[in-house]
């Protein structure tokens, strides 16, 4: 989810690398550089939050397919 | 009182401000995603308030109704597909988009089919409807098909949101450029883990924690849009002024 006036995809990225002229460069936030929540722990919870949605649709999976107990 | 006694009322009233907030942006921008996320957080949002509901008058087959079809099966495949419609623009997402709609329109026939079999006897005032609603629907082989439906639906919203929100978490933060899209993006996929992680308990038998992972839900994903959708910048701020969009 999020605001949908950037582009968020690799393809409206691929886009914006074929018509560099087109776009008028906007001024942005940016993350910073040197920070130790950008650059470890933000990835790290990225990483994190993977592995417990992978373990989820597993779970799921397990219930559809009668592995995991059906209450 | 219980805790989750209260907890569907505060979750109820965060998700209808949430979900109406999202359906303005829709209306205003008519943009697909905003409308998918808008239903599918109003969706969520008839969970809380069934809830909400059994705890304050009790018993009403139509309320179980909305509780199990809008917010145990169906919303979080419709909140994902409004990610999935917004960082992918192929073709074939219209074909999901269009299996969606039909498979949700499945499920609420076979919603609509189980109604005359429910046990409203095994409905307890005083205990969580996701404690009690395995005892409320008939077994599975005799009428509660719909119930084989929602791991499909919830798998499927559980790859598109939460797998949507830690990739676009991941490109901006690979571009090193709007933070505020970063933490907004993993707060929503920290969100949308909680109601799955209590979800997942609720389905192996652990319903106790569902009202808890929603109310943690809607707090995350509600903070996190907001947090996403805010200007960065004074340049974003001044556009969106003048654009007279809603915040």
């Amino acid at each position: 989810m999020g605001d949908d006036s950037e582009p968020l995809s690799a393809d409206r990225e691929e886009q914006a690398k074929a018509k560099p002229a087109a776009r008028p460069r906007r001024a942005r936030s940016r993350v910073p550089e040197d920070s130790i929540f950008y650059t470890r722990i933000v990835p790290l919870l990225l990483i994190l939050m993977g592995i417990v949605m992978t373990a989820l649709i597993l779970v799921a999976l397990g219930v559809l397919l009668g592995w995991v107990p059906w209450q | 009182m219980s805790l989750n006694a209260v907890l569907p009322f505060f979750s109820t009233v965060i998700m209808g401000v949430f979900s109406v907030s999202v359906l303005r942006r829709y209306w205003v921008r008519r943009k697909l995603h905003f409308l998918f996320w808008g239903v599918g957080l109003a969706m969520f949002g008839v969970g809380s308030f069934a809830e909400a509901y059994f705890v304050a008058a009790g018993w009403s087959p139509a309320v179980f109704f909305g509780w199990y079809l809008f917010g145990a099966a169906l919303n979080a495949a419709w909140i994902g597909h409004g990610t999935l419609l917004l960082l992918v623009r192929k073709g074939w997402v219209h074909v999901l988009t269009a299996l969606l709609v039909i498979g949700s329109l499945g499920a609420t026939v076979l919603m609509i089919q189980v109604m005359p079999r429910l046990n409203a006897e095994a409905f307890e005032p005083g205990r969580a409807i996701s404690e009690t609603y395995r005892d409320i629907f008939p077994p599975i082989d005799q009428g509660a098909t719909v119930r084989l439906t929602t791991p499909i639906f919830n798998i499927y919203g559980l790859i598109t949101l939460v797998g949507g929100a830690l990739y676009s978490a991941w490109l901006f933060l690979r571009k090193r450029v709007l933070p505020n899209r970063v933490i907004g993006n993993v707060l929503i996929a920290a969100g949308a883990l909680s109601i799955g992680a209590a979800s997942a308990l609720t389905r192996i038998g652990y319903g106790q924690y569902l009202y808890l992972g929603e109310l943690v839900a809607a707090v995350l994903m509600y903070a996190g849009f907001l947090i996403a959708a805010r200007p960065a910048t004074e340049e974003e701020r001044q556009e969106l002024a003048h654009s007279g969009q809603p915040a």
